[in-house]
């Protein structure tokens, strides 16, 4: 089996390019064993070059510190932007990154009270982190079964992934969609708006998913269980959420995800 | 001016071996620029693949490596072995990171034999491995020094030994040619002082969430603890990968929750 590579990874700040780095290789598997080296596949980083000129563009556009990264691989060529702003960020694409940057702009101008008592609306496809966490991380480690709400459907397929020729394929989410079916739906008087999500994790041992909310600013740590059960309901077609890029032994990839507006109990 | 890189590892990780070959150049003025260093092989020394010691690891990886290096008109190589483990215990995860790939099965023994979480002793002794992750954070609160290494600094410089201060390191760390480099204190080491008292509770190993392993007469236990007053700091004993180092040493402290 052979995987090939060529990817572009630019820091942009206000306009200004600070740093790229490029990346090539191809790796061998055979069976248990890997053998990569930074060899060039030519059509790859021609691919990945001609992709990265437009983005580079909206980069340099953009009044923040922005992130870029073109990846060429023989599944396609995807580009993603993480803009960030206040120490807050969000992840896009070359599609909806004028909506996601002015979103994210909006965002910031809001600073809501928290309050852990509160039951927690999950804006702007944000319930798809929690998700991710909580049901497609879970799925990567074999976690045995929780009780989710029947209203609740989550398409997370696993796929054999990496992040540079030099790393070991894992299970890896390809994408997390979540869509509800006849959900109960209430928006609560009181209540904790959450908008933007900065990261979270899943540790298998304790079965705890950990989510870190940007805005407004808290943590939730609780096990799948509890969240399971935290779930209330939800309204309307999923949400495209801007911004997973999600980190698992020290590889990043991206995976595009959604979920509807969804309420959950206090977490 | 141009940082040149040529490197070859081998991998042990969970199961699977990974030999890579590569070579990099990294360009730093303003804009910090890193790519592939094309069409120019350099010879290195074969590497052997890492044998796994026997256990039921979580997660496992084990590398070797050989790399030259190239600063402007310096260069250097290096030989270098990491090894990262954990093991899971729920809700407990030992992680163990050193520079050898010999596991104290005493150590894992140990974990094997944890009944459950306690308040931290009033009085504790940190085991070296434990003491080298806690260095940096004692700086300005303990007299610590950067150790000689045998090796230069990412931009080919001698790392020399000093006492550390709150001033600028003088040392550039560079972990990758990928990573612009960063001023870093190399080698960290404890200067010796006060008296150990064996008698008191040890943190032997590292835990998840913080914690650390804690031994003593009634059992074997996890702990999590904030450092007050540094009571007596032994000699170094092995050098640990954390940042760009830190030397392990017998730490005797004050703790808290």
């Amino acid at each position: 089996m052979i995987f090939a590579i060529a990817a572009r990874d630019e820091i942009w700040s206000g306009g200004r390019r600070l740093e790229s780095r490029l990346m090539h290789g191809i790796a061998r598997q055979h069976g248990d064993a890997i053998a990569a080296t930074d060899d060039a596949d030519e059509a790859l980083l021609a691919a990945c070059e001609e992709r990265m000129v437009p983005a580079r563009a909206i980069a340099e556009s953009i009044d923040a510190r922005v992130r870029v990264v073109v990846r060429a691989t023989r599944e396609g060529v995807e580009t993603t932007f993480t803009v960030t702003i206040g120490g807050v960020s969000i992840v896009s694409t070359p599609e909806h990154i004028d909506a996601d940057t002015a979103m994210l702009r909006h965002c910031l101008g809001q600073r809501p009270t928290i309050n852990g008592e509160h039951p927690l609306v999950w804006h702007n496809g944000s319930a798809a982190v929690l998700l991710h966490e909580a049901f497609g991380h879970a799925a990567e480690h074999h976690a045995p079964p929780v009780a989710w709400p029947e209203w609740l459907h989550v398409d997370a397929p696993l796929a054999p992934r990496r992040a540079s020729f030099s790393d070991v394929p894992l299970p890896r989410m390809t994408h997390l969609l979540a869509s509800q079916v006849n959900a109960p739906f209430e928006l609560p008087e009181e209540r904790v708006d959450v908008h933007l999500i900065a990261g979270g994790g899943y540790d298998p041992v304790t079965d705890v998913a950990t989510v870190h909310v940007a805005i407004p600013r808290f943590t939730i740590r609780a096990t799948r269980a509890e969240i399971a059960r935290s779930l209330r309901g939800a309204t309307g077609e999923p949400l495209r959420y801007p911004g997973v890029i999600c980190s698992r032994e020290g590889q990043e990839l991206h995976v595009p995800s959604a979920a509807p507006l969804m309420v959950t109990g206090p977490l | 001016m141009t940082y040149r890189k040529w490197g070859r590892t081998v991998r042990y990780e969970n199961g699977t071996i990974v030999r890579v070959e590569e070579a990099g150049e990294a360009f730093e003025e303003e804009e910090f620029r890193a790519q592939p260093l094309r069409g120019e092989r350099r010879a290195l020394p074969q590497v052997v693949a890492p044998l796994p010691p026997p256990g039921d690891f979580e997660r496992i990886v084990m590398t070797e490596g050989v790399s030259l290096h190239q600063y402007g008109d310096i260069a250097w190589s290096e030989h270098t072995r990491r090894m990262h483990l954990s093991v899971a215990r729920a809700p407990y995860r030992l992680l163990i990171d050193q520079a050898g790939f010999d596991v104290d099965a005493a150590l894992l023994a140990l974990f094997a034999q944890i009944e459950g979480r306690r308040e931290p002793p009033p009085r504790l002794t940190l085991a070296p491995r434990v003491a080298a992750a806690m260095l940096p954070s004692l700086i300005g609160r303990i007299e610590i020094a950067q150790r000689a290494g045998a090796t230069p600094d990412g931009k080919g410089q001698p790392v020399e030994s000093l006492p550390v201060t709150a001033g600028e390191p003088p040392n550039w760390y560079r972990p990758s040619y990928r990573v612009r480099p960063v001023r870093a204190w190399f080698n960290l080491l404890a200067l010796p002082f006060g008296r150990l008292d064996a008698g008191v509770p040890r943190a032997v190993a590292r835990l998840g969430g913080g914690d650390v392993l804690c031994v003593d007469a009634g059992g074997v236990f996890a702990a999590s603890f904030t450092a007050r007053r540094v009571l007596a700091a032994g000699g170094a004993e092995e050098w640990f990968p954390f940042g760009a180092g830190a030397w392990g040493c017998d730490m005797l402290l004050e703790s808290g929750p």
